[in-house]
């Protein structure tokens, strides 16, 4: 029995998962393998399932807007392709650990994962037209402009991201597109305050408008607001957002011209090799809560101060204590673990209750075999 | 014949008697949708007041094995606010209280009977949301009308279990996957939309 497939096309993808569901095999569904870790593990014996021959980045001519992208498509190439176009996707989430860029595109979205380019455009699923996903039926669902609503009545391209390919096989996706701005700049201001940080962050992101991205920083006791416009008059306004800055508090307040490092060091504290990382999401006005939490747990923070939404980078043997401490209406996923804390922390922590069930039906309409990345999901779907 | 009976003496304790229309008159100007479709006439219309009595009507048709549907102003084209027949319709237009504003978080709860259009006076001058939906917010959102404004859901399952949903969420996104879902999941009693600033 082979350990691992790849198939060629969307056939092939859908073929291959019907097979396994015919065998009652689970099939563990990777791309550029960087996030494997994230969620729960899918038993031993599972088929791998590898998305990299389904590539392709496909400009639409009727709407250059729009694009078809491979979901095994590395993003790093996909960005790379739509930049000599102009345009760009608005998804950036760091693209693996270290130096290597593999993340494809249908692990960003199966997992929803983003960067800080989400405060002026939304999530992953904001960007999507639609989706092309192969179920354990062998049946391949596609969903966008040129084709009719899901049958399942949800809006399928909203449901699969974020779904840790638990409902079928991401196969391509339909995206829309944006100009790649001709120059950016940013402003910052630091503070070693988390309450003063956390005031200034929900006073600016009130305050200042058309910001490209809006980030927050904190590390070993120090943090920081950044603050990115785009466009010709990119460097005017963020001289204007920093001295808003020194405004709200913050020391060492400026602004330049970004170059290709700027917001490197933000998305790199999204992930961490030898640390945990939680994905907090919280209202904006709890963002001080939650610096004080990362403080007090001598934690990282990367996050997009407008909203809401923070990456906590910890000592696992913090982790109950943070999710313990959340303002109430948080929700708190772990994504990174070192190797030794896999299958010891519980990623997800969602209790049981009407919520889950919603889930498990939702599983179980999509993935009646149950094949698809078993075990990975919240709740153990 | 009694089983309908006495499902109907129960919404009426839960709904109070006011509230649950029966009259044939009355019934068939609940037999049209949108494009004036004349659908079989319900059994009787039911006017919940609050999320607690639309759960307890759901579980009152669940346990007498009554088919229902749900609907706001009625103004849906595609059928779906017609009734079934021999089922219960159970009506949303008097849940229309805007239940908070939180404008520091660009966020405002409404119930389900809410008019679509009243939603941009209620967060003017700073903010603005337009929903263009000639019906209710909740019909607006389940035919996809709110778009990425919807943030949050209450949803009476239809077993009458109530499930609190947010965009903050763990697990699948079934508050962005609710629109054109036509309701699927469950009738949305309570529904969370996020505002626009205006900038000025």
């Amino acid at each position: 029995m082979s350990d691992s497939v790849t198939p060629r096309n969307a056939t092939e993808a859908a073929a291959a998962l019907a097979g396994a569901a015919a065998q009652r095999r689970p099939v563990r569904i990777s791309g550029g393998g960087t996030k494997l870790g994230w969620g729960g593990a899918v038993q031993a014996g599972a088929l791998r399932l590898r998305t990299e021959l389904l590539r392709g980045v496909l400009i639409h001519t009727d709407d250059p807007h729009s694009a078809t992208l491979g979901a095994g498509t590395p993003l790093a190439n996909a960005q790379a392709q739509l930049a000599r176009s102009g345009m760009m996707l608005a998804v950036d989430p760091q693209l693996g650990l270290g130096l290597n860029p593999a993340a494809t595109v249908g692990g960003v979205i199966a997992t929803a994962d983003s960067g800080p380019l989400s405060h002026c455009y939304g999530p992953p699923c904001a960007q999507l037209i639609g989706v092309s996903l192969a179920l354990c039926t062998g049946k391949v669902i596609q969903t966008g402009r040129r084709t009719a609503p899901s049958p399942s009545g949800y809006d399928l391209a909203k449901l699969a991201t974020g779904s840790f390919g638990t409902l079928g096989i991401l196969l391509s996706v339909e995206v829309r597109l944006h100009p790649l701005p001709s120059q950016t700049a940013t402003a910052f201001g630091s503070t070693s305050d988390p309450q003063l940080l956390g005031a200034a962050g929900v006073k600016l992101a009130r305050t200042l408008s058309g910001m490209q991205a809006f980030d927050v920083a904190w590390r070993g006791g120090f943090g920081g607001l950044l603050a990115q416009f785009a466009g010709s008059d990119a460097t005017a306004r963020a001289a204007a957002a920093a001295e808003a800055m020194s405004a709200a508090g913050l020391s060492n307040a400026d602004s330049r011209a970004d170059d290709s490092s700027t917001w490197v060091s933000q998305r790199a504290g999204q992930r961490s090799a030898d640390r945990a990382v939680l994905r907090i999401h919280a209202k904006r006005r709890q963002l001080g809560a939650v610096l004080r939490l990362a403080a007090d747990a001598e934690g990282d923070v990367v996050g997009r101060a407008a909203l809401g939404v923070s990456y906590l980078t910890l000592n696992v043997n913090r982790i109950t204590s943070v999710r313990a401490g959340l303002p109430e209406g948080c929700s708190a996923v772990v994504l990174d673990l070192p190797q030794s804390a896999r299958g010891v922390v519980d990623s997800w922590g969602t209790p049981e209750g009407p919520e889950l069930q919603l889930m498990r039906e939702i599983k179980q309409n999509f993935d009646p075999a149950g094949v698809c990345n078993p075990g990975v999901f919240v709740g153990g779907i | 014949m009694e089983a309908q009976a006495d499902l109907i003496e129960r919404v009426r304790l839960v709904c109070g008697i006011e509230h649950v229309l029966t009259d044939p008159v009355t019934l068939s100007t609940y037999r049209s949708d949108g494009v004036r479709r004349d659908g079989p006439p319900p059994l009787a219309v039911a006017l919940p007041g609050e999320a607690a009595e639309v759960a307890a009507v759901v579980s009152a048709c669940a346990a007498a094995s009554v088919p229902w549907v749900a609907r706001g102003a009625g103004t849906s084209r595609d059928g779906t606010a017609l009734p079934l027949s021999g089922g219960l319709m159970i009506v949303l237009t008097r849940m229309r209280r805007i239940r908070s504003i939180d404008l520091g978080e660009d966020e405002l709860t409404v119930e389900p009977g809410v008019p679509a259009a009243a939603i941009s006076r209620a967060v003017a001058p700073t903010h603005q949301l337009q929903i263009d939906h000639p019906g209710t917010v909740g019909g607006a959102a389940a035919v996809g009308a709110v778009g990425p404004h919807l943030v949050g859901l209450d949803l009476v399952r239809d077993d009458g279990a109530l499930v609190t949903l947010s965009s903050r969420s763990t697990g699948y996104d079934v508050v962005g996957a609710f629109g054109g879902s036509r309701g699927a999941p469950g009738i949305a009693v309570s529904i969370t939309l996020r505002a626009l600033r205006t900038h000025s």
